[in-house]
């Protein structure tokens, strides 16, 4: 029997149905952990934070700090706080910043290598080809990279998009909009500039 | 609704208006399509999953919640949060404290209650400004004083008659009654309330201020008590005249002139300018201020 959202989320604040708790947590973790990812770009951190919402979320669901009011809309809710968490992270590490990181590189060495060999398989050439997307998506401006995760990790319409990010749905599609536009002139310039590599060595 | 965002919103959420055909807008279409099949590709490849450890935290942690929210509604719906029940020895070491509190609140009971019932008892003595109450011709103590029947000023020799004569009638004014339950009820004898023994004559020279009784009874009344006829075990001082007590009043004025007729008036020394006054180094005058140290 699939049980809504609401559903679960009352369970557990009424009854402490634990089982309706691990069913949200299990249902909604890779969007979570996906918007989390991709505006860190850092996999502990990610995780770090993906904890912290989910601690922040059960205080609210038990009253103990904030509240939870049902409206149907529970991974809204979980996503606001998530954003929150993110964006207090983000300020803190802006206040923090004295030494350069490569946090924003994951990968090894020679994972980061120009002029890899072109993949033969079709499929290695795919993922080839979205490793440079999260790249590219990774230097895309804030506002616009945010929207995209909405809408492409959490599902989010752009309408809870809107609300969540306080701007108008016209904003918010604007946003995607250029988001994608600037993301496919970069993914041409990277897979450009490695034609070019390949073709000089 | 702009129509690129429209085109957008119709390429997600299939709600927009249908896009029109230019070339620029199929360009751009075309481009946003291709974006959003690489996205969706790298969706459905890339799991973005957090490590079972976390998860795992996550799950604990509303485990444990739930086991905290549990015990607090098993408390009493009285009992505060985070407060220890209080042990037993600290309940023993409290409870000598508590019985003399409760001791000392009983005793200031028992005082007030006390204050009230005397303050019942007594009140319409002390309340009681009338000094028809106090005399024992109290039919007259409340009426006007005969003015025509009182001498015009009164010797000291007179006044003391007078004195004496009330005190052998027992008229002592509204201050002292003699009181029969005591035992020296008979009330002090005349050669001690009057330093001298008035003779016959005097007692009937000062018949006619006698007849002015009412007016005299405060003041003598204070005297005698103040002498010391209050002194004598059968007096008991009930009350002390009213401000509206006329007759009293119309003798002292009477007597305080009688005292000022037998002195002689004026300054003893004659009257001085102030600039005489003799000041700190002896120097007659006034000192300025600046002079002043």
């Amino acid at each position: 029997m699939h049980r809504t959202d609401e559903a679960l989320a009352v369970a557990y604040i009424e009854e402490d149905d634990q089982e309706a708790f691990r069913q949200l947590v299990e249902r909604h973790q890779e969007r979570i952990f996906g918007y989390v990812m991709g505006m860190v770009r850092n996999r502990d951190i990610a995780n770090d934070l993906f904890q912290e919402t989910f601690f922040r979320a059960i205080r609210a669901m038990k009253k103990e700090r904030g509240s939870y009011a049902s409206q149907g809309k529970w991974l809204a809710w979980v996503m606001r706080i998530a954003r929150n968490a993110v964006f207090d992270h983000m300020r803190e590490r802006k206040k923090w910043t004295d030494v350069e990181t490569n946090d924003a590189q994951d990968g090894s060495f020679w994972d980061r290598l120009p002029g890899a060999p072109a993949p033969a398989d079709k499929q290695v050439d795919l993922r080839h080809r979205i490793d440079i997307m999260e790249q590219c998506i990774e230097r895309l401006p804030g506002e616009q990279r945010e929207v995209l995760l909405l809408r492409h990790e959490t599902g989010m319409t752009f309408r809870e998009i809107a609300e969540l990010t306080n701007v108008s749905i016209n904003t918010a599609l604007g946003r995607m909009r250029y988001a994608l536009l600037n993301l496919q002139k970069m993914i041409r310039m990277e897979l450009g500039e490695e034609a070019e590599g390949i073709r000089t060595t | 609704m702009d129509k690129k965002n429209a085109r957008l919103l119709e390429l997600y959420e299939g709600s927009g208006t249908p896009s029109d055909p230019g070339s620029g807008s199929t360009e751009e279409a075309a481009s946003l399509r291709e974006m959003k099949d690489w996205l969706d590709a790298r969706s459905a490849i890339r799991s973005a999953r957090p490590d079972p450890e976390a998860v795992e935290a996550v799950l604990q942690a509303a485990a444990q919640h739930t086991t905290l929210s549990g015990a607090r509604k098993a408390q009493p719906a009285g009992a505060r949060q985070n407060r220890p029940a209080l042990s037993r020895k600290r309940v023993v070491r409290r409870l000598p404290r508590r019985i003399a509190g409760g001791a000392i609140a009983a005793m200031l009971a028992a005082v007030a209650l006390i204050g009230l019932f005397r303050a019942d008892v007594f009140a319409p003595a002390s309340t009681d400004s009338e000094p028809v109450a106090l005399r024992p011709d109290a039919s007259v103590s409340t009426e006007a004083a005969p003015s025509v029947a009182l001498p015009e000023t009164l010797s000291p020799a007179g006044e003391a008659e007078n004195r004496a004569a009330d005190v052998q009638r027992g008229d002592t004014g509204l201050a002292a009654v003699s009181s029969p339950d005591l035992p020296a009820a008979s009330g002090a004898p005349p050669s001690e309330t009057a330093p001298e023994a008035p003779s016959q004559t005097a007692l009937a020279d000062a018949s006619p201020a006698d007849a002015a009784g009412p007016v005299q009874t405060a003041a003598v009344a204070s005297e005698q008590a103040g002498d010391g006829a209050l002194a004598q075990p059968g007096f008991v001082l009930l009350e002390i005249p009213a401000w509206d007590d006329r007759s009293d009043v119309i003798y002292l004025q009477q007597r305080i002139q009688s005292i000022g007729d037998g002195v002689a008036g004026g300054w003893e020394t004659p009257a001085m300018p102030l600039e005489m006054l003799p000041v700190g180094s002896g120097n007659p005058g006034l000192t300025p201020a600046s002079d002043r140290r």
